[in-house]
């Protein structure tokens, strides 16, 4: 009886991962369009044209750039605010609940807030020209390259709220006879922090680099809101790129290729971290 | 009596520095907050300012729109996201539950491939994801995209949950239960699920907020046509009314009070959630 309820839910999971996963890998070599009658068998075709995608490779590496930026601006932060507000006194709690709250808003509400900030007569640009520094404004979402690090600042920004609460709760779990015992023994702020409560924040960074990584690497909503992709697709990410090919252009047997190499991409970058990070763990 | 001193004045130091890097990094969320009350003309000529006069017109225009956006995308962001949950409690934590007491190479095999799930992004399987549903005749639905939300999006992550938290429970307790003559649906449903209320409110926080904030799923496999949520209804109107600052701001607002009420009155769970979730990792 067991056995039959739990299929239910692993039928779910084959119904809605597992077999498209199998389709996107047969339709991946055909040239299926909805907007063509039959779908054609065309081999290799579409794994030759990705090779040679420039679009795709220029997709790939911002999503890179991102994922990097993203990750380490996100922890770096993450782990000077949670320093920052290790306190015990209820101020402390108050602060800690408002650094959170990017967390729980959607990626659209807060890109939007960044659209107003950022956009050409946006908030940025008009504070600089108040001040009389209006030779620094740029169009922080309209230069592709520009465009790309505003992103990343965005992301960074609002995966700093979750990194915090990770990291927070990693320092607080670190015993404090050990840190009192160094104390004694005459070890300053700093070193108490990098010989002692860094190496045993290894769980907590496990997870806050793994939850970024895989969150960046799967990036879509705040490249809509921000830049639509733009200028001239530049700023694409990869699942924007696939999307785009998937649905809008309709060439869904091409899409299905791509689906398939990001797959395979993302799937294993995500794995090989997951175990690197595990492996330099300290345990108490 | 001077070290005293010395140490209140340096945690008065720390409270302040704190006090200070948090409203540095609160600064977009002051702006968002400051702007729903003011009319357009202030939010372009004083972004910054505390708003003056006060305005409530922003608020009143989002609830007013001709296309009910708001009341719409609620209410169908509600009813989504309580189906997902609702719907993927049971179904993850009998996975959970089958795969930590029955221990043998299928469980083993399926645990594996569910737990890779959390690895891929949903986004590689929508347009077949979309054939399917079309198949099962649910294609661009509710149901539709519940099921796809259960099956396709967030399980991975609620057994992973559940599998860990269960790893902590004594394994004699429900075998006691099983002498007793209980069957294992049994034990399930009356001993262990009450046990696991912990990590059902981790799964259900986590995965109602993200349905609740999901832009992609709804807008691909429900289609902006076939009813939008509050994100996706949100998404959409950006592209339409992009000028209109001051309405956008008050809808922004709007479609964000209940999660920010959610959150602050569940705060507790959602840190803990985390933290079981990075004692597990």
């Amino acid at each position: 009886m067991l056995d039959v309820a739990a299929s239910g839910g692993l039928l779910l999971f084959t119904t809605f991962v597992l077999i498209p996963l199998a389709m996107s890998f047969y339709v991946g070599f055909t040239d299926q369009n909805p907007l063509l009658k039959d779908a054609n068998f065309v081999g290799l075709d579409n794994y030759r044209e990705l090779i040679g995608d420039e679009s795709l490779h220029r997709a790939l590496k911002n999503t890179a750039k991102l994922t990097i930026a993203a990750t380490i601006g996100a922890n770096l932060g993450g782990l000077v605010l949670a320093v920052v507000l290790d306190g015990t006194s209820r101020y402390y709690r108050v602060l800690r609940t408002m650094v959170f709250v990017p967390q729980v808003l959607s990626a659209v509400v807060v890109s939007f807030i960044f659209v107003t900030i950022l956009s050409n007569r946006g908030i940025l640009n008009s504070v600089l020209g108040s001040i009389g520094l209006e030779s620094l404004a740029e169009p922080w979402l309209g230069k592709p390259d520009l465009a790309l690090w505003s992103i990343a600042t965005v992301v960074t920004w609002q995966m700093i709220g979750f990194t915090t609460v990770v990291y927070l709760a990693a320092l607080q779990s670190v015993p404090d006879d050990l840190l009192e015992a160094a104390r004694i023994d005459g070890a300053g702020a700093w070193k108490r922090f990098s010989k002692i409560s860094f190496p045993l924040m290894g769980q907590g960074l496990t997870i806050a680099v793994t939850i970024v990584l895989i969150t960046t690497l799967r990036l879509y909503d705040h490249v809509a809101v921000l830049t639509s992709g733009g200028p001239g697709f530049r700023t694409e990410t990869a699942v924007f790129y696939l999307l785009r090919m998937g649905f809008t252009n309709n060439r869904i047997g091409y899409a299905s290729s791509i689906a398939f190499v990001l797959l395979l991409i993302i799937g294993s970058v995500s794995a090989i971290l997951v175990s690197l990070m595990r492996r330099r763990e300290v345990q108490l | 009596m001077s070290r005293t001193r010395e140490t209140t004045l340096s945690r008065r130091t720390r409270l302040l520095l704190a006090a200070i890097s948090v409203a540095a990094f609160s600064l977009p969320l002051y702006i968002a907050a400051v702007n729903v009350f003011k009319f357009n003309t202030q939010i372009t000529r004083q972004p910054l300012a505390l708003p003056s006069p006060v305005t409530t017109q922003n608020l009143v225009d989002g609830l007013t729109r001709s296309d009910n956006l708001l009341w719409i995308g609620l209410r169908n962001s509600t009813i989504i996201s309580i189906a997902t949950v609702v719907l993927i409690v049971p179904v993850a934590a009998t996975v959970a539950y089958w795969v930590v007491r029955r221990r043998n190479r299928i469980t083993k095999i399926a645990l594996m491939v569910l737990m890779s799930g959390m690895m891929i992004p949903p986004h590689v399987v929508f347009i077949p994801a979309v054939e399917v549903l079309e198949f099962l005749g649910i294609a661009r639905t509710f149901p539709g995209l519940v099921l796809f939300n259960v099956g396709g999006g967030f399980l991975s992550f609620a057994v992973f949950v559940y599998v860990g938290f269960m790893l902590t429970l004594p394994k004699n307790l429900d075998e006691a239960a099983l002498v007793d003559g209980a069957t294992r649906m049994q034990m399930l449903m009356y001993v262990v699920f009450p046990l696991l209320r912990p990590a059902t409110a981790t799964v259900a926080i986590f995965i109602g907020l993200w349905t609740w904030n999901d832009l992609v799923t709804p807008l691909f496999i429900l289609g902006p046509s076939q009813g939008i949520t509050i994100t996706s209804g949100i998404f959409v109107a950006l592209g339409q009314y992009n000028n209109d600052y001051g309405q956008m701001f008050g809808i922004m607002f709007l479609a964000s009070i209940p999660i920010l009420i959610y959150y602050l009155l569940l705060q507790k769970q959602f840190t803990s959630g985390l933290l079981s979730g990075s004692s597990k990792g």
